[in-house]
């Protein structure tokens, strides 16, 4: 795994690194890149409006870094769209878009559709449920695709310990990631569990990348893109960015539920069309999860063999004992 | 219209969702009084990167930052305190509307600290050159036990000369304030000493609660004049530890004000005689702790800068609603500075989400700030 170690040393990083917003306006110039920013919305009429004006004000205001910023909505009944519009931001219902596509309802569609509805070279995804919104979900996850031509796609992170009587457990993700993903990315894909919160819902990519992958419509978008972006380009073309605290809504766990029953779909798709069922590696038992050590990632290794007993009725003292071979 | 008011307007238009992302990203930032200091950094940072001058801080933890203007010009603050009583308990996010902004705290006073910090990408944006020098003043230690401890720190020290003030307010668009009051601030406590261990004494008088509310029985039947203007309001009280056991200790914080300075002097003489005698026939200790002195000061209508503020309210089409502040003007005031506190916006104050403040009328609150600024 010296892999995954240098991938980590060198492909992860702290958004505290790229605070030279006025260079990286000029790598994008010099690159003669443009940069769109989506957040894909349902009812967020209490956060899309700080989240727009934030990166507005700061990201296209104050540094020309974004040449747009577009909220592609899955159909809010509330003042989503309205607050949006008032502030900047171009708005697009995502139903009214490629019809000729047909229609489905789930955030995948709306980061699909924004590849068609959006002009940027590189397109950022932000959810819109940031209660504590900072340009730096923006910066920090552009920034090491500006300065390092090899990186095409980056995934941000945050700092989530989580506190318990044993002190600090080593969950770098959320519920569904510590519980799903990470053992299942350990198993299939052990690379891939250098992704400190596989699940965040921020990332940036490239148009030629992101325009060559399917998008599943609903839970499973981020875990499919992480795994196709991987076979196609392998591990070196994608980062992480550390956006430090990050707070949203916390969902309650029959949604969890719902979130790890798609994963779960879009995970034994991908391993059926890699055709990784049966190819389980030697590493596959080996469990990788990641502490965050300050701001430095840990990767930590645990191997857990589930050995199994035969049957009791097969064991000859057993069968001695309670006179089975007399019956 | 002037064609500079013109352009004033355009440009903080168009400076809109600055103020608001500096509203949003200091409201992430919790700023207790006397826990200020990570907000401090905040506000410097942004200064920084706005490319106001001489940016710097001071023991207290207030933030400047210093416009030279011409040598022979006056020398204007202006300022705003940065922390406010919500501790880390009290979701202070905001939520932003089409035209209003909720949250605590975001009217008292966290829109002017927003405007404060926004004056210099206005300033940038308009190619705005003063003739005075202009000190912005982001200030710590405002409310309750802080005593004004930021503004009274940066007056004292100051080295240079200070030829006015103007103090930025969150909701009071189309009011000012020039004068101020006499105040005090008072603690009482009521302790129950060893000698009266409340296992031992009778329920109904070794009980710090029922002294302190002895007392203010007492306080209240203090008699107050109606001329000169005096009142005395008990804002807090505390006290006791479970249903269980007569409470050890109990405190009231009340605060008086006055037209008078020589009225508060009696006032103090026969609030402590009153806690005296409550606590000596109970048998209990009590303390009283005065604080948050402020003289009564004023300037008049005639004064260049009332006189100026009330004029641009008039241009900008509001009738000034001058009024008693119970603010931080009351030290430069004592200090002989000419001071006044503007509103910035309209709204509702309070530590709820439903507290809020309206955005159409910043763009009328900062230009009034510009055009005193300017004239």
């Amino acid at each position: 795994m010296n892999k995954l170690q240098n991938w980590l040393n060198n492909k992860t990083f702290h958004h505290s690194e790229f605070s030279d917003i006025a260079h990286l306006v000029e790598l994008k110039k010099q690159y003669n890149l443009t940069i769109s920013l989506c957040f894909p919305t349902l009812n967020e009429e209490k956060t899309i409006g700080k989240s727009v004006i934030v990166m507005k004000s700061e990201l296209m205001d104050r540094y020309p870094l974004l040449d747009e910023i577009a909220v592609i909505d899955s159909g809010s009944t509330d003042n989503t769209l309205n607050i949006a519009r008032e502030f900047g931001a171009k708005t697009y219902t995502a139903s009214e878009h490629l019809q000729k596509e047909g229609d489905f309802k789930g955030k995948g569609e709306n980061l699909w559709k924004a590849l068609h509805l959006l002009k940027g070279d590189i397109i950022v995804y932000v959810d819109a449920d940031i209660s504590n919104i900072h340009h730096r979900f923006v910066y920090g996850l552009v920034a090491p695709m500006l300065l390092n031509t090899e990186i095409r796609f980056v995934k941000a992170f945050y700092n989530r310990p989580f506190k318990s009587s044993a002190g600090i457990s080593p969950s770098g993700g959320g519920r569904v990631t510590e519980i799903l993903t990470r053992p299942l990315f350990s198993q299939f894909y052990p690379e891939l569990t250098g992704i400190i919160q596989p699940l965040s819902g921020e990332y940036a990519g490239y148009r030629d990348i992101l325009e060559k992958i399917p998008f599943p419509i609903g839970y499973g978008v981020e875990t499919s893109m992480l795994i196709d972006i991987y076979e196609r380009w392998g591990l070196d073309v994608m980062a992480q960015t550390n956006l430090d605290l990050r707070i949203h809504r916390n969902q309650h766990i029959a949604s969890l539920g719902k979130m790890s029953f798609g994963i779960m779909q879009t995970f034994w798709s991908r391993l059926s069309q890699y055709k990784k069922i049966d190819q389980l590696v030697p590493e596959s038992l080996i469990l990788r999860q990641m502490r965050l050590n300050g701001t430095e990632p840990e990767l930590l290794e645990t191997e857990i063999t589930e050995r199994e007993r035969r049957p009791m009725e097969e064991v000859k003292e057993y069968r001695k004992k309670f006179g089975k071979d007399n019956q | 219209m002037k064609s500079i008011h013109k352009k004033m307007r355009e440009v903080i238009n168009s400076s809109r969702e600055m103020i608001l992302a500096n509203l949003s990203m200091l409201t992430q930032i919790p700023a207790q009084t006397f826990h200020e200091s990570e907000r401090t950094q905040f506000i410097l940072e942004r200064f920084t990167e706005s490319g106001a001058p001489e940016v710097k801080t001071d023991p207290m933890h207030n933030a400047t930052a210093f416009y030279n203007g011409k040598a022979s010009r006056p020398t204007i603050l202006m300022f705003s305190h940065m922390d406010n009583q919500f501790d880390q308990s009290i979701d202070q996010n905001i939520t932003i509307s089409e035209d209003r902004v909720y949250g605590a705290g975001v009217a008292d006073d966290n829109i002017a600290l927003a405007v404060l910090l926004t004056i210099p990408d206005i300033m940038e944006k308009m190619s705005l050159k003063l003739d005075c020098n202009l000190i912005l003043l982001a200030t710590t230690r405002f409310h309750g036990r802080g005593d004004f401890g930021g503004i009274r720190h940066f007056i004292s020290n100051y080295s240079g000369k200070i030829d006015q003030v103007i103090n930025l307010n969150g909701i009071t668009l189309g009011s000012m304030n020039y004068f101020t009051r006499s105040r005090f601030r008072c603690d009482i406590t009521c302790r129950l000493t060893s000698k009266s261990d409340a296992s031992q004494v009778n329920i109904t008088t070794g009980n710090a609660i029922l002294t302190i509310n002895e007392i203010v029985d007492s306080l209240l039947k203090i008699p107050l004049p109606k001329k000169p203007w005096t009142n005395m309001n008990i804002g807090m009280i505390s006290g006791g530890e479970r249903y269980s056991t007569p409470s050890r200790e109990a405190s009231i914080h009340l605060e008086a004000l006055s037209e008078d300075d020589a009225i508060m002097d009696e006032l103090k003489a026969e609030i402590e005689s009153r806690v005296m005698d409550a606590a000596a026939k109970h048998g209990v200790q009590s303390t009283i702790n005065f604080f948050g002195n402020l003289n009564k000061s004023e300037l008049t209508s005639r004064d260049p800068l009332v006189r100026k503020s009330i004029t641009t309210l008039g241009e900008l089409g509001y009738t000034p609603h001058m009024e008693y502040g119970n603010s931080e003007i009351a030290l430069p005031l004592s200090a002989g500075i000419p001071s006044v506190s503007l509103g910035i916006t309209t709204g509702l104050g309070g530590s709820t989400q439903e507290s809020y403040i309206d955005i159409p009328p910043i763009c009328d609150g900062i230009m009034q700030i510009l055009m005193i600024l300017t004239g």
